[in-house]
């Protein structure tokens, strides 16, 4: 253990390859604060407003630690449900970025990074192999609403702060609030851990302060244990911008006062909290009297948009056929007129930056294959392509059938009546839905033909790799430079590559080299960052293919990903109408070299899972995967993620192993925070890219998988009918 | 404290700012790819910034109706936002009693009976609307309560329904028509009736011609640029 700078000091490593990504606490609000500069100031445009818009919605004041409450002492309101919040507060030699997360109506969670400048000791013990600079500490905290404000009933919430850590914030508390006249909320609670430490009213048994197994798993054994104290506070809003605020804290400060941090020479903060026109809130306080503080807090919500509908430009209008072009069959006879069709409609779909796959026509019936590279929301696709289809294809063709196709893969085949088209292009959306079929695609997609993708798809350019939460340095990124090329062999056949050399960063200064009780399957992330430049980033060869009704297959050869190379089999189970999908992988892999040329290290090993993957319903999607990890390890993850029709969908992960905790090292075991951004939404325009960023609090050997580009389900499910039902709304955009 | 993390801040900030220039510099042909240029646009928007080259307003003098009505024999109207933006929409189809008017940069809207019915490319679109009562007090020129109800996506792509109580009265407040064109001036005064719509309200004004034909009107729109002065030129 001879690394470890510190019990907290834990670390991430990503390479993810798609923008935007984001840092530690400074660029998550830099990355707020760009999302709040980019709401336009209209609030004096009338326009409906819907009760999570950030900007006007109910927002309790945020304090400190990133929650709601007063100035450091929790509340008990909650924020409206999805909001997305991140704080940023200093005070005393200490500044926390907060990033909050209402989970649900009930539950919110929270991720701290906090940066403590000079501690030392630690319960009177130095700090091993900390210099003395700043102290980097990360921490978890989760509140549950148990009790609503009514007319006389308070809103009443529970909360553990920094539940699962070294609990150097750890604390627990439950506390009641209540706005008794407009504008002026009263809060009392009480606190244990460090909500107990000033004043205890009385002792809860005795709070133990070793980790259970290797730290990283919830320190049940403490909560509610020890001290307990009492805290509370008012405030008052004086205008609907200004609020103040005043708290009798019950936080002794123990390590901050005995690191000489600041001197806590009161128990009465007060504060002046002031909101911007797009929700942002500025804070000052006055703290312990004893020092001054200053907070920003910036709330989004990832369902609210700037532009919602987007901003891209009209579809085509539907085009409504006379009683005579409808029975008009002289096209059938016309072989010139005939030969025309396919390009008139490549025309009318290029113009919707549609790529047509290929066109079976008959007299009453016409089969597309649609190439989709732009839409988000899926039936904007099938909604442009349709209404093309509808101005270019004879009269007598009644039947369309859209078959959206992604690597090859027919992945559904949505079947409109044209006549229902011309008749509902003003009704409501879901009238079009209820007499649409959706039904799977095997065999059913035409072949190939007239304007099929470029077969050569290519990026030269930057690209970000970062780190986040290392203990010497919380924000490493390098900018490469990229070239990435993927070339088409057959519909279903890909050739893929991409090369990448370093132009700026700190990513090969990491110095930390963890030690551990597996086979080193991941944790060699530093020598990998410091001796690939130029790196091959991938070279694969992949081939896609349907072996049968509701089935989908991809084989995948070659450097697969930063740290292996080899083989990797998929086959995935996923009825079209389905919200459940079954997999299976198999992948036999060896280590590369850490300069990630062409070369191999001496370690190989069979990996493979089992995974059924299941939409809930209410925006919220299960996945269990069970197998073999790349050190070997036999366990299962457990994924849980809130799903926004949009495409933002924010989850959490945690895989158990039979790699025991000793063996795994510090965490002991493999979980995380794992985020999607939609491009497009968050830049209003019309874009299938994502933003995928994965948190770890460490990254270790245990459980870890191979970082495969283009696993199956996420590919398949867009087009099949729980997906397309959520966006559906959109099919007349 | 704070020099450590605002060096950080500033090491991140020149990261960033590196891979946003590079970025622009960024060449590829993915037909899924992102518009740049719109985008860089788009934040120096937000961030309250001109860029060179960038116009601040639709400085461009609007050609004049006879122009207009001379180079084409569609239907035109002409709209004005409330921003003062003057522009012609040229109908390019009818789907029954729906005709779809579009600018020259594919934005389009859509007239039941001169009622705006939805919008498309103008941001925060107006998806769809319902407004069979409110036209037909209109036409027969028959005040009274009428329901309309208009549908919009919320940011998260969930269609949101507004329903609105509203009065047709006489009279037109806010609009100046030719007296060609005001044989019978309405206005139709609306009220949010459900969640969606609470706290919005708005009126709206028409000039009617001969039969019940609106030929001028100001309608409130939950689009971005607001309520919109439609003028027809040639039905």
């Amino acid at each position: 253990m001879d690394e470890r700078s510190g019990p907290c000091g834990q670390m991430q490593a990503v390479s993810a390859r798609v923008w935007p990504r984001r840092g530690g606490p400074a660029g998550m609000v830099l990355c707020a604060a760009l999302i709040a500069l980019s709401q336009p100031a209209d609030a004096q445009m009338e326009r409906p407003r819907f009760a999570f818009d950030p900007a006007t919605a109910a927002m309790p004041g945020f304090n400190m630690n990133g929650a709601p409450g007063l100035v450091d002492m929790p509340g008990a309101a909650m924020a409206p449900d999805a909001t997305l919040s991140s704080t940023v507060s200093h005070v005393g030699g200490t500044t926390r970025g907060t990033v909050t997360f209402q989970i649900a109506p009930r539950l919110s969670g929270s991720f701290r990074y906090s940066g403590l400048d000079g501690l030392r000791r630690l319960g009177g013990v130095a700090i091993p192999n900390h210099d003395g600079g700043l102290y980097y500490d990360r921490s978890f905290d989760l509140r549950f609403h148990l009790l609503r404000e009514g007319r006389y009933r308070p809103d009443v919430t529970i909360g553990l702060q920094d539940f699962a850590g070294t609990s150097l914030f750890g604390a627990e508390y439950i506390v009641a609030g209540k706005t008794v006249m407009p504008g002026l909320r009263v809060t009392a609670g009480l606190g244990w851990g460090r909500l107990g430490s000033y004043k205890p009213l009385g002792r809860m048994g005795t709070r133990p302060t070793d980790l259970l197994e290797q730290g990283g798993v919830p320190s049940y054994d403490r909560w509610f244990r020890g001290d307990v104290a009492a805290f509370g506070g008012l405030e008052w809003a004086v205008t609907d911008r200004l609020t103040l605020m005043a708290e009798y804290s019950s936080d002794a400060y123990v390590e901050e006062v005995a690191n000489g941090l600041f001197a806590r020479k009161s128990p009465w903060n007060i504060g002046l909290d002031y909101r911007f026109d797009n929700g942002t809130r500025a804070r000052v306080m006055a703290m312990h009297g004893a020092a001054l503080g200053a907070q920003l807090s910036f709330h989004t919500n990832p369902r609210s948009s700037p532009m919602p509908g987007g901003t891209e430009t009209a579809p085509l209008p539907v085009y409504r056929r006379s009683a005579a072009e409808r029975v008009d069959r002289g096209w059938l006879a016309d072989a010139g007129a005939r030969q025309t069709i396919p390009a008139r409609l490549s025309a009318a779909l290029e113009g919707e930056r549609l790529i047509p796959g290929g066109l079976e026509l008959s007299e009453t019936r016409a089969v597309l294959r649609l190439i989709n590279p732009v839409y988000g929301p899926e039936p904007q696709a099938i909604g442009r392509a349709a209404r093309a289809m509808s101005r270019t294809l004879p009269g007598t063709v009644e039947t369309f059938v859209i078959v959206p196709v992604v690597r090859g893969m027919a992945m559904s085949a949505i079947t409109l009546q044209r006549a229902d088209l011309e008749r509902l292009e003003h009704a409501p959306a879901r009238d079009l839905l209820a007499r649409a079929v959706i039904t799977d695609a095997a065999g059913l997609s035409p072949a190939p033909g007239m304007t099929a993708e470029p077969p050569l798809t290519w990026y030269l350019g930057p690209d970000l790799r970062y780190s986040l939460f290392d203990p010497s340095n919380p924000f490493r990124a390098d900018v490469v430079a990229t070239a990435r090329a993927m070339y088409r062999i057959t519909p279903r056949l890909e050739l893929s590559g991409s090369i990448s050399t370093r132009v700026a960063g700190n990513l090969d200064q990491i110095d930390r080299r963890d030690p551990s009780g597996l086979p080193r399957v991941r944790t060699d992330f530093a020598l990998y960052a410091r001796e690939g430049d130029p790196s091959l980033d991938h070279l694969t060869l992949t081939h896609y293919l349907r072996p049968g009704r509701d089935l989908y297959g991809r084989l995948s050869l070659g450097y697969l990903e930063q740290m292996y190379a080899g083989v990797s089999a998929e086959l995935l189970w996923k009825p079209v109408d389905s919200r459940l999908a079954l997999g299976l992988e198999v992948n036999h892999v060896a280590q590369r070299d850490f300069d990630q040329g062409f070369g191999l290290r001496d370690y190989e090993i069979t990996t493979g899972h089992l995974s059924a993957y299941y939409d809930l319903g209410r925006g919220y999607h299960a996945q269990l995967d069970v197998g073999r990890y790349l050190a070997g390890d036999v366990g299962a993850t457990l994924s849980l993620d809130r799903e926004f029709v949009n495409g933002w969908r924010l989850g959490v992960f945690a895989t158990l192993t039979d790699a025991s905790a000793e063996e795994f090292g510090e965490g002991s075991f493999d979980k995380g925070i794992r985020f999607t951004i939609p491009v497009g939404h968050l830049l209003g325009q019309p874009s299938r890219r994502l933003g995928k960023v994965t948190v770890r609090p460490l990254t270790r050997d245990g459980g870890a998988r191979l970082d495969l580009r283009d696993r199956l389900y996420e590919q398949v499910r867009d087009y099949h009918r729980p997906e397309l039902e959520k966006t559906w709304g959109r099919v007349w955009r | 404290m704070g020099t450590g993390l605002a060096m950080m801040a500033w090491r991140c900030g020149r990261v960033l700012a590196g891979a946003a220039l590079m970025l622009l510099a960024a060449c590829g042909n993915d037909p899924g790819g992102l518009d740049r240029g719109s985008l860089v646009a788009n934040v120096a928007r937000g961030a309250g910034l001109a860029l060179p080259g960038q116009p601040t307003s639709a400085a461009a003098p609007l050609a004049r109706p006879e122009q207009v009505l001379a180079a084409t024999q569609a239907p035109v109207i002409r709209a004005q936002t409330a921003q003062g933006d003057a522009l012609y929409l040229l109908g390019v189809q009818d789907n029954g009693p729906y005709r779809s008017y579009a600018t020259a940069t594919s934005q389009t809207v859509t007239l039941r009976g001169g009622l705006i019915t939805a919008t498309r490319g103008l941001g925060r679109d107006l998806m769809r609307a319902d407004v069979v009562q409110v036209l037909d007090r209109l036409t027969r020129g028959s005040p009274g309560p009428a329901q309309r109800s208009m549908e919009v996506l919320d940011g998260e792509d969930v269609t949101r329904t507004l329903l609105f109580d509203c009065h047709i009265a006489h009279g037109a407040p806010g609009l100046t028509p030719r007296p060609a064109q005001a044989r019978r001036l309405m206005q139709e005064s609306c009220r949010g009736a459900n969640d969606d719509a609470a706290g919005l309200a708005f009126t709206n004004s028409y000039a009617m011609g001969d039969g019940g034909r609106i030929l001028m009107s100001r309608q409130w729109l939950p689009v971005s640029s607001g309520a919109m002065l439609l003028e027809e030129l040639r039905p």
